[in-house]
């Protein structure tokens, strides 16, 4: 009886030190591995396959941003580590693709805080005119567009447009009304956005 | 048994056969002669009679031949001569015969002879009637008669001779009777299914007087069935003509009539007349042709009319038509009048009865001669076959298949194949009109002598030298024909490159036609269109729509200038087309775009095709609407039609446009989505007037989608969707519907809530349009984003969808309060209104969100500037979803930029309710306390003129102790309005409570300028113990009228204490 015990006792044992083994193993390599990763930015429903494609984009993690790395479009921008990517692509004929970024765990397509839209130009060139706004000139990572700052609907929205090869790219922020009618506006880490947006080539 | 036998001696049978071979006669005869003096009934029993030499039946006599009878005619000289009356009572089992003495086959071996002698022609003479005579022959059949006299005219050469008399031959027959049957000199002839057979010159002559045959037959005339001379009356009608030499031969001159006459192997079968014409003649159609053997004269008083569906053929080549008075010819398109060959005889059969031995061929005859001061109207004629040309004819009379020297006015007429000229004009004039000259070798011969001749819309082709050859100094007016070919006629200068018939100078030809005229061209038909509701409403390919009434169109044309019309063929796009159940409109003029109308379809996908039919039957091909096989377009519920119009906007690069409803202000409509793409004239609130712009907001697709997809011309109030919104839509045209019952055209709402408020307020919208695969919601997202597509479970993932009530569905306007209403004041001012629960909206009042403009106080009133005023500038519009009941005041102020002399319109709507409370009345008299409306709980309104009152203007404090037993003093404040002295005080009431009277009955009322503005105010008093107010009333209402019946109302805020 005291002899099963013991067999019983080496088996737990290996058991043990088999799952420490694997357990500093995935440590080890998860402190050597480079710190880059293809990402699906968030689950999508099955329905917006056709809406998003596939994902042509890189995220590149940091320490207190990430960054976001389109190869198809030539850009990237840097964004809070916890906020969240959706991207849109082919949904729409005038919009190429769409980026949105957004505190939390779902980005929001309606009110995001950071919004890259990369359209035919005649949409850039006709979207803006009916509104009340300041206009401004502006350069993006050494690229010269134009901003504008309207308030809209009560709140206000920054856009920024520049060009981008053969479309032009709406770099911009929407406010939002929430709960008991707070504003809820990035304009901060609008421009922390603007600063880290580059072209890559 | 026993038998008996008899024996027959055989010298007997001997005797009985030898007797049997006797000639004895049949029966006993009655011999007789002479003249007949009493009225005599001739019976079978004493038949037959034998006329032995004359027998004479003298004036007042009468003879009447019973059923059976057989007379017999005893010799060569043997007649009969009726100065009286015979009546011959023939029936059809026992005819009576008048026949030969030598005629066995009836009354028997009468003269006894066996076989020795047989029955001839001209056995016996004939029955004579003379003047004054009537002799009626029923069922009798005449034969073997017709002998003649030894010194005697050709006449007595007949069975019958009507000397002058009155003859009636009905269900007879006269047959071997030598030369006539009937002969009349004169007199009166009837001959009614009788028969006439084999005479040698013809079945009936008529030298003159009258004759009438009917249902009768003439064959095997040697000659002519039925001669008839001189100025007869003859009419003719259901009879057959058989294997006769020749027909009927008329004189022009006799009075003819005829109907469903019918020739069978003749050799003339027809007509056969010739002559000069009567004064009037007029020539009907028949089953037998005219033909003109020889020369017809139509004189210089005479006129001849030829009707449609006549037939004249010409036997030779010295044969035609000479007008010297008036010809008429009137053809039909259906029934053509032919003037043609003999041998023709694809017109009125083988008339010359060889088969196909001979063919008709140009110059079988002559021409129709128009002489000078003649008068030739021709219309649907066929003229072919003639222009023969005699020796030694003067030119001038003697060319062409019509020559004309007088006046010709020929029109859908065909002359063809006359040999060298199909019109010959040597003077005179021509008109001619949609008419055809062809192959010939000068299609229209000008002499030099000649007057004007002019055609046009007619077709000139295969002519082989020219068309038209005019020598005359006149210009030929020639436009607008065909000259065989598209390129119009040759001439050698004028249009080198043309293949058609050539033309000499002189000829005025262009413009030409391009097509033939002369053949039917196929109608056509084009730009088909669909339109729903009315026909402003473009219906495009394929698109869906709620309205069921589709209104189709088309170009309807046809090359001949014929009128026309649409047939239409509507099928539910799983049936096929059969050519059934078609809908068709009026007979138009081509060139017409005309439509048809379907209402009460139902909700289903649809195809159809048209085609046009012109007044001739002819069709175009059919042709379907849009692409073959496609479906048209769908009856839909509303939301689907909106959803689908929603779609149209989505994925295209134009922008979303803030303020955008998709109502066009210069157009008053809610414009069609590739309008709204290319710009429009819209509200646009950051500039407070019209802009021009490419899009929508969020809430201007939903009001868009659903009031165009309704009834694109009116206006939202008046459409489906009122609120502008889609914090509105929200709250006054949508109800909260489960994600499960999710619909296209329902709604999903996005906004917050606010706790201090416990309101929910929208900040975007967007449309559910069912899964197409791609997408299932379109909505106007933001300036940035455009007019997007999404999915739905997308989307309620967002932070800000109303995850409990955010999925709805609309209501529909009309299903909204009964009483809801609007105030419109036309520009150039601006409103404030109080409602009667005090809310105030004004131009400045804005509210704000996320997606969309809009301009309201929530769930109460909304200010609108979506229509244009008549200067141009835009209408303000207050309104309400919801009933209101109490009075309404409404402020209008003049906009900055204007003059004192501009003028405004004021309108106040509820329910079915309108009050015009202002007419094109200038700003300087905008009235300073504004206007004021009334609502009552029955939606009825009413006009009053608002007053400011101040309830114990001696204090601040408007306290009223409703147990004090005192009274309140009130302050009627006058103005532009209100001369305070014309109140009627009787009337007046504040609270429900009167005005406190003096002991007298008088108001205790005091005038003076409180305010002093210029106009006298007044105070009153109200008893205090007489008001219907509790201590939670926090206003008062004074009402009362002024002395002309005016209303007038104002209020103070109170305290009550109790």
């Amino acid at each position: 009886m005291k002899k099963q015990h013991s067999i019983v006792s080496i088996f737990i044992l290996i058991i043990i030190v088999l799952l420490s083994v694997v357990a500093a193993s995935i440590f080890v390599y998860s402190k050597i591995k480079p710190n880059t990763k293809t990402t699906e930015t968030e689950q999508k429903p099955e329905k917006e396959d056709s809406m998003e494609e596939q994902m042509v984009s890189t995220i590149i993690e940091g320490e207190e941003y990430n960054t976001y790395r389109n190869e198809e479009y030539g850009f990237e921008f840097q964004f809070p580590k916890d906020w969240s990517i959706k991207e849109e692509v082919s949904g729409n004929y005038y919009s190429k693709i769409t980026v949105f970024s957004s505190p939390g765990t779902i980005a929001s397509t309606l009110s995001p805080a950071i919004l890259v839209n990369v359209v035919l130009p005649e949409f850039a060139d006709n979207t803006f005119n009916s509104l009340n706004k300041i206009s401004s000139s502006i350069e993006v990572d050494g690229v010269k567009g134009i901003k504008y700052e309207y308030e809209y609907g009560g709140v206000p929205e920054i856009a920024t447009v520049v060009s981008l090869s053969k479309y032009k790219i709406i770099l911009g922020t929407i406010g939002v009304r929430t709960i008991n009618n707070k504003l809820d506006f990035h304009e901060k880490e609008y421009y922390n956005f603007l600063n880290s947006f580059k072209f890559l080539r | 048994m026993r038998v008996q036998t008899y024996k027959i001696p055989g010298l007997a049978v001997v005797l009985f056969v030898f007797l049997s071979f006797l000639p004895f006669p049949a029966k006993a005869a009655t011999t007789i002669s002479g003249i007949i003096s009493t009225d005599t009934v001739w019976t079978a029993a004493n038949s037959p009679y034998i006329v032995n030499g004359t027998l004479t039946i003298p004036t007042g006599i009468t003879l009447i031949i019973e059923q059976g009878v057989v007379v017999k005619f005893i010799h060569l000289q043997s007649k009969m001569n009726v100065y009286g009356a015979m009546q011959v009572n023939g029936t059809n089992d026992n005819k009576v015969y008048f026949t030969s003495y030598k005629d066995d086959e009836v009354g028997g071996d009468t003269n006894a002879d066996g076989s020795a002698s047989l029955p001839l022609p001209k056995d016996w003479r004939q029955v004579i009637i003379y003047p004054g005579a009537n002799v009626n022959f029923n069922y009798s059949i005449i034969r073997y008669g017709g002998n003649t006299a030894s010194v005697c005219p050709d006449y007595t050469c007949s069975g019958a001779l009507n000397n002058k008399g009155n003859l009636d031959f009905s269900n007879s027959q006269i047959y071997q009777t030598d030369k006539y049957g009937i002969y009349q000199s004169e007199g009166l002839t009837t001959a009614d299914a009788a028969v006439f057979d084999g005479q040698s010159q013809a079945g009936i002559y008529v030298s003159s007087g009258s004759l009438s045959v009917s249902g009768s037959t003439f064959s095997n005339q040697d000659h002519t069935g039925i001669i008839m001379l001189g100025d007869s009356n003859f009419d003719l009608n259901n009879n057959i003509f058989q294997n006769n030499l020749r027909d009927v031969y008329i004189d022009a001159r006799v009075n003819f009539t005829h109907s469903n006459n019918n020739s069978q192997g003749g050799t003339l079968a027809g007509f056969n007349i010739g002559g000069i014409s009567r004064i009037n003649s007029v020539w009907e159609s028949d089953n037998m042709p005219y033909i003109v053997n020889g020369n017809l004269i139509v004189q210089e008083d005479s006129a001849l009319t030829i009707n449609s569906g006549v037939i004249i053929k010409f036997a030779h080549n010295q044969s035609y038509l000479d007008v010297r008075g008036i010809l008429s010819v009137n053809g039909e398109e259906e029934k053509k009048v032919y003037f043609t060959s003999l041998k023709d005889d694809e017109a009125g059969g083988d008339t010359n009865g060889d088969g196909n031995i001979t063919l008709p061929a140009e110059k079988d005859w002559r021409r129709i001669l128009v002489n000078p001061g003649a008068i030739a109207n021709i219309n649907n004629a066929i003229i072919r076959y003639g222009g023969y040309i005699q020796f030694n004819c003067p030119y001038y009379t003697c060319y062409g298949a019509v020559n004309n020297r007088g006046n010709l006015n020929l029109i859908n007429s065909e002359i063809t194949k006359n040999g060298n000229y199909g019109i010959y004009q040597t003077d005179g004039i021509s008109i001619i009109d949609t008419s055809s000259i062809s192959e010939h070798s000068r299609g229209i011969y000008v002499t030099t002598e000649s007057d004007n001749l002019t055609i046009h819309n007619s077709s000139i082709f295969n002519n082989t030298g020219y068309g038209i050859l005019n020598y005359s100094s006149n210009t030929v007016d020639a436009t607008r024909n065909w000259w065989g070919d598209p390129t119009g006629p040759y001439h050698y200068a004028l249009n080198t490159g043309g293949l058609g018939n050539a033309v000499s100078d002189g000829v005025n030809f262009s413009p030409w036609l391009n097509y033939d005229p002369s053949v039917e061209q196929m109608p056509t038909i084009e730009n088909l269109e669909q339109f729903r509701l009315i026909e402003e409403v473009e219906l495009t390919e394929g698109e869906s729509t709620a309205n069921n009434v589709i209104i189709l169109k088309a170009l309807l044309t046809d090359p001949n200038e014929d009128m026309v019309k649409m047939q239409v063929e509507l099928k539910k796009y799983s049936q096929n087309f059969d050519g059934q159940n078609l809908l068709e409109t009026e007979l138009v003029p081509s060139g017409t775009i005309t439509m048809v109308t379907f209402t009460g379809l139902v909700e289903e996908s649809y195809k159809w095709r048209a085609r046009t039919m012109n007044e001739n039957g002819f069709t175009s091909e059919w042709q379907e609407f849009g692409a073959q096989g496609n479906v048209d377009f769908s009856i839909v519920p509303l939301g689907q039609a909106a959803a689908d119009l929603a779609k149209k906007l989505a994925n295209h690069p134009e922008a979303y446009l803030w303020g955008g409803k998709g109502w066009s202000f210069n157009q008053q409509e809610f414009i069609s989505a590739s309008v709204i793409l290319s710009g429009y004239d819209y509200w646009n609130p950051d500039l407070q007037g019209y802009d021009t712009g490419i899009g929508l907001d969020c809430s201007g697709l939903v009001v868009w989608s659903f009031d165009r997809s309704n009834n694109p011309f009116l206006s939202r109030y008046n459409n489906v969707i009122l609120a502008e919104g889609s914090n509105s839509q929200y709250h006054d045209n949508s109800e909260a519907i489960n994600e499960s019952d999710l619909q296209s055209g329902d709604l999903l709402f996005f906004g917050y809530y606010d706790q201090n408020k416990n309101v929910t307020t929208t900040t975007h919208v967007a449309m559910y349009v069912g899964n197409n695969g791609s997408y299932d919601v379109v909505h106007a997202s933001s300036p940035q984003l455009g007019i997007r597509t999404a999915w739905k479970d997308s989307l309620k993932t967002e932070g800000n969808f109303l995850k409990t009530f955010g999925f709805r569905r609309i209501i529909l306007n009309t299903e909204l309060s009964l009483i809801k209403g609007y105030i419109q004041v036309g520009s150039p001012v601006d409103l404030v209104v109080r409602d009667p629960n005090d809310f105030i909206i004004s131009q400045e009042l804005y509210t704000q969100s996320d997606s969309e403009y809009s301009h309201e106080i929530l769930g109460e009133l909304y200010y609108a500037n979506d229509g244009m005023g008549s200067d141009g500038r835009p209408k303000d519009m207050v309104y309400w979803t919801k009933n209101k009941v109490g009075n309404f005041n409404i402020q209008v102020i003049p906009e900055s930029d204007i003059l004192l002399t501009d003028t405004y319109s004021l309108e106040f709507h509820a329910g079915d309710q309108v009050i015009m409370l202002a007419k094109d009345l200038p700003i300087s008299e905008i009235p300073e306390k504004g206007y004021g409306v009334s609502v009552s709980d029955m939606g009825v309104i009413e006009e009053f003129l608002p007053v400011d009152i101040n309830i114990k203007p001696e204090s601040e404090d408007n306290t009223i102790n409703l147990g004090s037993n005192g009274s309140v003093s009130v302050a009627i404040f006058g103005s532009d309005m209100l001369n305070v002295r014309d109140i009627d005080w009787g009337s007046v009431r504040l609270a429900s409570a009167s005005i406190k009277l003096k002991g007298n009955g008088d108001a205790i009322i005091k005038y003076e300028d409180l305010n002093g503005d210029g106009y006298d105010d007044v105070i009153i008093h109200i008893l205090t113990d007489a008001f219907q107010l509790t201590e939670n009333d926090v206003k008062a209402y004074l009402e009362g009228q002024l002395i002309n019946g005016n209303l007038i109302k104002g209020s103070d805020l109170i305290h009550v204490v109790p």
